[in-house]
């Protein structure tokens, strides 16, 4: 890779005024390490800068819609992934873990498939965050401040609520743990709606889109790898233990296989959301040719 | 004048050294690279020249010349001799100061 081509990682409008001239210093400048990386770091600094992010076309606008829809379904399987955590967590379905492969083979790819799309959500969003949170601090844009507020402000809520049931009985009753539950689902979706609002209103442009497509991916196929994960352990389960599914194993002492089945529902819904999203994506050329 | 010389964050060495640079006359970037290294020692590289030159040009300290070829000279505006004497009178206060401390400790 030629140095000159770390040009093309900055923003467009800053590209068609100083790519000609930055190219021709670097044609009479000996590179070395520190020019690659003082470029690199010259391309994030432009990119934060609102003089050069520039408004996006129709396909950056489509791309930004697939980002957002990946982002939301994440945020979805986070949900349905912490109550697929409490069901496996009792001692009985642990030990099936260990005992019957087809199980434990189901759980380690949930949790492989969990990471790796943490991953690849905190990849394809810092880049984004950065200049969000850039354009609502020097740019004073109070509209993303208070968006940006929203999912702190909400976990803080989240936190207090918990300390004043707890602190008001050693013992949380079942009302209340449902109350917390159904607080803390809303605030996913109201956080995710925030933030969502936030990146639309956000100046971007076609390159900080472009970086976060393949995170995009790799998000949706960890997310379909959990949900595969999240099927074996359920046939596994009902094969080796089927009474496991009728106890009341499941969220707020439900029935097992009911919670398993929300569970399902809402991992399948997030992923068909995600790989929708990726499908109806503009391509690379497509958003090249803007 | 737009902006302040504190308001530039880590171009601010940088920028100090390109109107510093274009005191003497327009220069080009690749010209401006050389001239600091010489007068300074430091070694600047393209990325920060021109975050720094965007800067510069965006505070109207600096403005852009017709292009010769690829290279497009920059020269230095009133406003920005005005801030580099500023930030030099600073400076040359601060070295002033430091000196006659450093002496008093010496004797």
């Amino acid at each position: 890779m030629q140095i000159a081509t770390l040009l093309r990682y900055y923003p467009p409008a800053w590209r068609e005024r100083y790519e000609d001239e930055v190219t021709d210093v670097l044609e009479q400048h000996r590179v070395s390490y520190a020019t690659w990386f003082d470029l690199a770091r010259g391309a994030f600094d432009a990119h934060l800068d609102p003089r050069f992010s520039g408004a996006i076309g129709a396909a950056g606008r489509r791309l930004r819609r697939a980002e957002i829809a990946v982002f939301c379904a994440f945020i979805a399987f986070v949900v349905a992934g912490i109550g697929f955590q409490k069901m496996t967590e009792d001692a009985d379905k642990a030990g099936l873990m260990q005992a019957h492969a087809a199980i434990g083979l189901g759980y380690y790819a949930v949790i492989v498939g969990a990471v790796v799309a943490l991953l690849a959500v905190v990849a394809g969003a810092l880049p984004i965050a950065a200049i969000i949170a850039r354009q609502a601090l020097s740019g004073g844009r109070r509209d993303l401040l208070a968006l940006l507020a929203v999912p702190p402000l909400l976990f803080v809520a989240i936190v207090v609520w918990g300390a004043l049931d707890l602190r008001s009985s050693s013992t949380i009753d079942a009302a209340s743990v449902r109350g917390l539950i159904g607080f803390f689902v809303l605030a996913a979706i109201v956080s995710a709606a925030s933030v969502s609002l936030a990146v639309a209103r956000t100046d971007l442009n076609d390159v900080v889109l472009g970086l976060a497509r393949w995170p995009s991916i790799v998000a949706t196929a960890a997310m379909d790898l959990s949900l595969a994960g999240v099927i074996v352990w359920g046939i596994g389960l009902h094969s080796a233990a089927p009474s496991s599914f009728a106890l009341d194993g499941g969220v707020l002492t439900s029935y097992a296989y009911v919670t398993f089945l929300r569970v399902l529902i809402v991992m399948a819904l997030a992923v068909v959301v995600a790989l929708v999203a990726l499908w109806r994506a503009p391509s690379r050329g497509a958003l090249a040719a803007e | 004048m737009p902006g302040s010389f504190n308001d530039l964050g880590r171009f601010s060495g940088p920028g100090l050294l390109i109107l510093s640079s274009l005191a003497d006359g327009p220069k080009h970037g690749y010209a401006i690279m050389m001239d600091v290294q010489e007068f300074s020692g430091t070694k600047m590289e393209p990325g920060t020249l021109y975050g720094a030159l965007t800067r510069l040009e965006q505070r109207g300290w600096i403005e852009p010349l017709p292009p010769e070829e690829r290279r497009r000279p920059y020269r230095l505006t009133g406003a920005g001799e005005q801030v580099l004497r500023q930030q030099l009178d600073s400076m040359n206060q601060i070295v002033q100061t430091g000196r006659q401390r450093l002496a008093s400790v010496g004797a």
